[in-house]
């Protein structure tokens, strides 16, 4: 792939031998006599080409799910303490490239907007600590609390499908704003969003 | 059997694949790349959305010389489909099903499908098209899918996400390579439930 990492190339080379390992461990299963199963389901047309992704207005339970998480001190964040504040929640990885490419934005977003009740909450998604240290200290600086997601509970429960994927919660704990894929956040639309939650 | 075959280019010494090629009942003309190996395994490996890459024709390579046979097949650029998701939706089950049976009796090895990303739901359709079509061959031993991508599209948030029909309605030995630095890996406790409901082994 043409932006494999090092990394993925040298998992590229090993694939032969677990392809080949796949199929001593599927040949069993051939002895198996199988039938083709009904199905009275029409196909489902999907558009030809990508969908537009923008920040639009949340179309699901406006609630959050629960959010409490450490962050790299250690320290319990808990979602649920920080009504009467606008809260971007942003679920990432090092290893996702929409997410390291909006993440100098979100930044500038926070700086923006650093002393009105404004907090972004990254939420990294099962690496550990070290490899976002590393990350943080020579890929891309933010200052916001990177939390930490281990094992994707949080994932799940916010129903999270693609990465990046963010959520914007109003002062009065409401999901209001959200977002499958990444964004450069500090354009003016998104600037006006922001600023109009903040003003209510 | 209106199918007929034709072999336009074999074996040539500095190389270690050849060129074959079928054309289904429909008319449409299948070229598939080769790599031969004397053992009882066949792969038909179809590439993803992000079209066919090196990397997969290497893998091939080497596994030609583990003793398993390869057939690469670029069926987009077969029917002159754009190398997009939404492509491999389109392609017919019929084409994938013929060219299970063309596989099957041309070599007389044991037939799996291998595919990554969206690959995966023309490869299960066109299974169990081969099923239906062929009730007590145990030809297609199984499918081996890399990172597949199951649901139907990438819903707006908020909004549940929906499988592909043919997950619920297959009837397969599955094998699935998923990398955990991926979001298909969050969503394996619904996927391979999901394919278990038609009866697949996974």
């Amino acid at each position: 792939m043409f932006d494999a990492t090092n990394y993925e190339k040298q998992v590229a080379t090993t694939l032969p031998v677990l392809l080949a390992q796949a199929l001593k461990l599927l040949e069993p299963y051939q002895q198996i006599q199988r039938k083709a199963v009904k199905d009275k389901q029409e196909n489902p047309q999907v558009k030809i080409g990508k969908k537009d992704r923008f920040l639009q207005p949340f179309k699901g339970d406006p609630v959050p799910p629960l959010l409490k998480l450490k962050n790299l001190d250690n320290k319990i964040i808990d979602l649920s303490d920080m009504n009467g504040q606008v809260v971007l929640v942003n679920f990432w990885a090092s290893w996702c490239p929409p997410c390291v490419h909006e993440m100098p934005s979100m930044q500038r977003l926070q700086n923006m907007f650093k002393n009105k009740p404004f907090t972004i909450l990254g939420v990294n998604m099962a690496e550990d600590k070290e490899t976002i240290n590393t990350f943080l200290k020579t890929k891309v600086s933010v200052d916001f609390p990177v939390l930490l997601d281990s094992d994707g509970t949080a994932l799940k429960r916010w129903g999270v499908f693609a990465f990046p994927t963010s959520y914007v919660v109003d002062k009065k704990g409401h999901i209001r704003y959200a977002l499958f894929g990444g964004l450069e956040w500090d354009t003016p639309d998104i600037i006006q969003k922001i600023s109009s939650l903040l003003d209510e | 059997m209106r199918t007929f075959l034709f072999i336009f280019l074999l074996l040539v010494t500095s190389q270690s694949w050849a060129n074959l090629g079928f054309t289904t009942r429909a008319g449409d003309e299948i070229n598939i790349v080769v790599h031969a190996a004397q053992g009882e395994y066949l792969f038909i490996w179809l590439p993803s959305e992000a079209g066919p890459q090196n990397s997969e024709k290497t893998t091939a390579q080497q596994l030609s010389r583990k003793g398993i046979e390869v057939w690469q097949i670029n069926l987009l650029e077969d029917f002159f489909l754009p190398i997009v998701a939404s492509s491999l939706d389109r392609l017919p089950d019929e084409t994938v099903s013929e060219l299970i049976d063309f596989a099957s009796k041309q070599t007389g090895k044991n037939v799996y499908l291998v595919t990554s990303g969206r690959g995966a739901i023309p490869f299960l359709r066109g299974s169990r098209r081969w099923q239906l079509q062929h009730p007590d061959s145990p030809a297609l031993a199984g499918t081996i899918l890399l990172s597949p991508k199951f649901f139907v599209e990438t819903p707006d948030p908020g909004v549940q996400a929906q499988l592909m029909p043919i997950v619920t309605t297959t009837n397969l030995p599955i094998f699935i390579i998923q990398p955990e630095k991926s979001p298909w890996y969050w969503k394996l406790d619904k996927t391979i439930p999901a394919l278990q409901q038609g009866g697949s082994d996974v």
